[in-house]
């Protein structure tokens, strides 16, 4: 049995992550595009290390570092929870492969257990790169005994199985709620969205209560931090009793909870897996169609529905690429209800944060937009794209209006929340208003961009196009120079020379959108792919 | 002047391997025009070439006088391409689908309610067209595919191996509607491995071995009355005795 299993694993992960395409294959620019995604996954980790690293130090700075440990747990344990409920329709419960291994001698628990371990292989890894930057930081300003060792490493090894097990039953969860409705995938979406909102708010909102923030409160930071933290995800108040509190009974509580959820899970598992797959992968045929008269659209009008129904029909791509616009709506409803006083306790000055406001709303567009993938998107229905009497500039603009339709929403609300409330006179509600806005159509153009310089039509998993593929790796590291930079700008410059950031950033990003936009538009469609 | 016309085409992937070489033919109206040869002889290579998926280095074609380098958006508005594996987009119903071929290629809303109705009876499709295409076979995706590339009236079909899927009822529409559209002053120019077919419905053959047209003509020309497999296997053998 053990052996099955790992040899299915060693297939899925041989096909996710490309190794033997990178091994075996023989197309050049494929091996090409594939050593790039492994090197852009290297800055990425870098910079992950690098940030977690910086956040330890700051807490140490604080003096709060016996919270690194169960913050470091605790922020893994999301990640773990997010990556896997999007990722749990399509890798664990997907049917077509399903269908192909069933033919084959081997149990359907073995290849649930296979899927499973697919998904924790790549969670524990990201893990370990997240605790040991984290931890590393603590250990070398504590000093812990061989217990806090123990307790880290164990622990890492177990952490992945709890937020796991939570979300692949949520998103069967979900499935099962939304697969008899009509526009399944957008209640998937919205009641995704909704369980993240919930997952992030909630404690906060327990925590607070509407109260105020005072600066006693900030010199209390652990407590606070550790409370908050405990609200939102209970088993992280026996970690840190055993890592930073050295207690043997709490760490063997955290491993017997998750392991008991574990098995717990996979006997549900056994019974309904075969029936979560089959509703994922249902498309209901009635056969009773009446022809009615067809009305005619626009080339672009009839590219545009087909590219937002394609947006709207995978859960996966909207949550991914949707999650820079809901991060801007999140940060722009809490500042406007934390108000002004709450800001000044949390962050020293009110006037640093509007001032600026502006380029973390741009930045927020910068984490991932729906155009970074779009083309890849086509996948194999590309062939239709490219046969079709229609220019390079008609399709990208299509992909380019979806991308702006989903981004609009988002934006207007954000801007109304924060000039509705934080009492934003003169240049600085233009700037608010009009920086965040160029960052959105820039950002859309420069999807199309390094989209069309890095695409990729041959996949069976949204995932690979949506999570893992180059150019969404290259989007974000160049989202985020292009964000950053005058972020690093307003902070670095000398308070006389700021006031000409916004109208250099405004004045720049705005021609770069233009030359970008007519540079895509001059390639041909059958040169792409 | 003809429909289709190919003009020392040559195609090397980046690989270097060498697809097409050199390759000529003319296809006029009213011609049904059969490409055959074996697997990676560069069949569908060409055909990619002629509806302008594919960039090629050297050569022209020629879709109603139009070059598919210069004006390429003029050609395709001229033909309609049916791939060997209909990979349509799932998220749409079918009745979707055809609405955004015939709305990309301008259909008037009348013709394509009428043309809808008239190909999808004949494939038995009528039914089935609210439906997602994920739900669809193999065979309803090649129907859907062709109904819709008949939505815009086409003057030039090309079709790469179009009767792989298809029931043998839907395979008997196709041809007859191939004959109607030729009589009507347009061309069909498609592949296939079934050499019974090709003998059957195409005027015109051209027999392809490793990227080159080694024989070509009317098929009473090209046969003299033996059967084509006869003929292919002699022509192809003696290119690869060569």
């Amino acid at each position: 049995m053990w052996k099955r299993i790992r040899l299915l694993t060693d297939v899925q992960l041989r096909e996710s992550f490309g190794w033997n395409a990178a091994k075996y294959g023989r197309d050049k620019k494929e091996k090409r595009h594939l050593r790039l995604i492994a090197a852009a996954s290297a800055i990425v980790a870098v910079i992950l290390v690098g940030y977690v690293a910086l956040f330890s130090f700051a807490f140490v700075q604080l003096g709060a570092e016996e919270i690194i440990p169960p913050y470091i747990f605790s922020i893994s344990s999301l990640v773990v929870l997010f990556y896997t409920l999007f990722k749990a329709g399509d890798t664990v419960f997907n049917m077509r492969t399903y269908e192909r291994l069933a033919a084959l001698p081997v149990s359907r628990d073995e290849i649930v257990a296979s899927r499973l371990l697919t998904v924790y292989v790549f969670n524990v890894a990201m893990c370990a790169l997240v605790m040991a930057a984290g931890n590393a930081v603590y250990a070398a300003e504590v000093k812990p005994g061989f217990s806090f060792y123990f307790f880290t490493v164990v622990g890492t090894v177990l952490l992945p199985v709890l937020p796991m097990t939570v979300a692949t039953a949520a998103g069967a969860a979900i499935t099962a709620v939304s697969v008899r409705m009509k526009h399944r995938n957008a209640v998937s979406v919205v009641l995704s969205i909704v369980l993240v909102v919930v997952v992030l708010v909630l404690p906060t909102a327990l925590a607070y209560g509407g109260k105020d923030v005072t600066v006693v409160q900030i010199g209390n930071l652990a407590k606070i931090v550790m409370a908050q933290l405990t609200r939102m995800y209970p088993p992280v108040a026996l970690y840190d009793s055993a890592a930073v509190g050295g207690s043997w009974p709490a760490f063997a509580g955290f491993a017997g909870v998750t392991l008991a959820v574990f098995v717990l899970f996979m006997a549900v598992m056994r019974r309904c897996f075969l029936s979560v797959c089959t509703a994922l992968s249902a498309s209901p045929a009635k056969g009773n169609y009446v022809l009615h008269r067809l009305t005619e659209r626009t080339p672009l009008s009839a590219l545009y529905r087909k590219e937002l129904r394609r947006y709207f029909a995978s859960p996966i791509y909207v949550m991914n690429t949707g999650v820079g616009y809901i991060m801007m709506l999140l940060f722009s409803a809490a500042a406007a209800f934390a108000g002004k006083e709450q800001f000044e306790a949390m962050f020293g000055s009110y006037d640093l944060i509007i001032s600026i406001m502006p380029m973390l709303l741009a930045l927020m567009c910068c984490v991932s937009v729906p155009t970074a993938c779009s083309i890849s998107m086509e996948g194999k229905q590309w062939w239709i794209a490219k046969s079709l009497p229609i220019t390079a500039k008609t399709l990208f603009d299509s992909k380019i209006l979806v991308n702006l339709t989903v981004a609009a929403p988002f934006y207007i609300l954000s801007e109304v929340l924060l000039l509705a409330s934080l009492g934003i006179n003169g240049i600085d509600t233009l700037w608010l208003v009009i920086v965040p806005f160029i960052f959105v159509i820039f950002t859309a153009v420069l999807g199309i961009t390094v989209n069309l310089r890095l695409p990729l039509f041959e996949w069976d998993s949204e995932t690979v196009v949506v999570k893992q593929s180059m150019a969404v790796l290259v989007f974000m590291l160049a989202g985020f120079l292009c964000g950053g930079l005058p972020l690093a700008a307003l902070f670095a410059l000398p308070e006389t020379a700021r006031g000409l950031v916004y109208p250099a950033t405004a004045i720049l990003f705005s021609a770069a959108s233009v030359w970008l936009y007519r540079s895509n538009n001059a390639r041909k469609l059958n040169e792409i792919g | 002047m003809a429909m289709l016309a190919i003009d020392g085409l040559s195609k090397t992937y980046k690989g270097g391997k060498k697809a097409v070489s050199d390759l000529s033919l003319s296809v006029e109206a009213g011609d049904i025009y059969g490409f055959i040869g074996r697997n990676g002889a560069g069949k569908t290579t060409t055909i990619k070439c002629v509806v302008g998926i594919m960039d090629f280095e050297s050569g022209d074609i020629l879709i109603d006088g139009h070059s598919v380098k210069k004006e390429p958006e003029k050609c395709k508005s001229m033909l309609a391409y049916i791939p060997d594996n209909p990979d349509l987009y799932e998220h749409l119903t079918g009745i979707q689908y055809i609405d955004f071929i015939a709305d990309v290629f301008g259909v008037a809303g009348e013709t394509r309610t009428q043309l809808t109705g008239k190909y999808s009876q004949r494939f038995g499709m009528m039914g089935a067209l609210g439906d997602l295409i994920s739900s669809y076979s193999h065979g309803m995706k090649q129907k859907l595919a062709i109904i819709s590339a008949l939505v815009h009236s086409p003057k030039l079909m090309i079709l790469d191996e179009p009767f792989v899927g298809l029931d043998p009822e839907a395979s008997l529409v196709l041809k007859e509607i191939m004959r109607e559209l030729c009589a009507e002053g347009g061309a069909i120019f498609f592949s296939t491995h079934v050499l019974e077919v090709a003998e059957k419905l195409c005027n015109k053959i051209a027999i392809i071995s490793d990227g080159r047209i080694v024989d070509s003509g009317t098929t009473q020309e090209l046969t003299h009355g033996k059967p084509l497999e006869d003929v292919f296997m002699e022509v192809v053998g003696h290119v690869e005795e060569d």
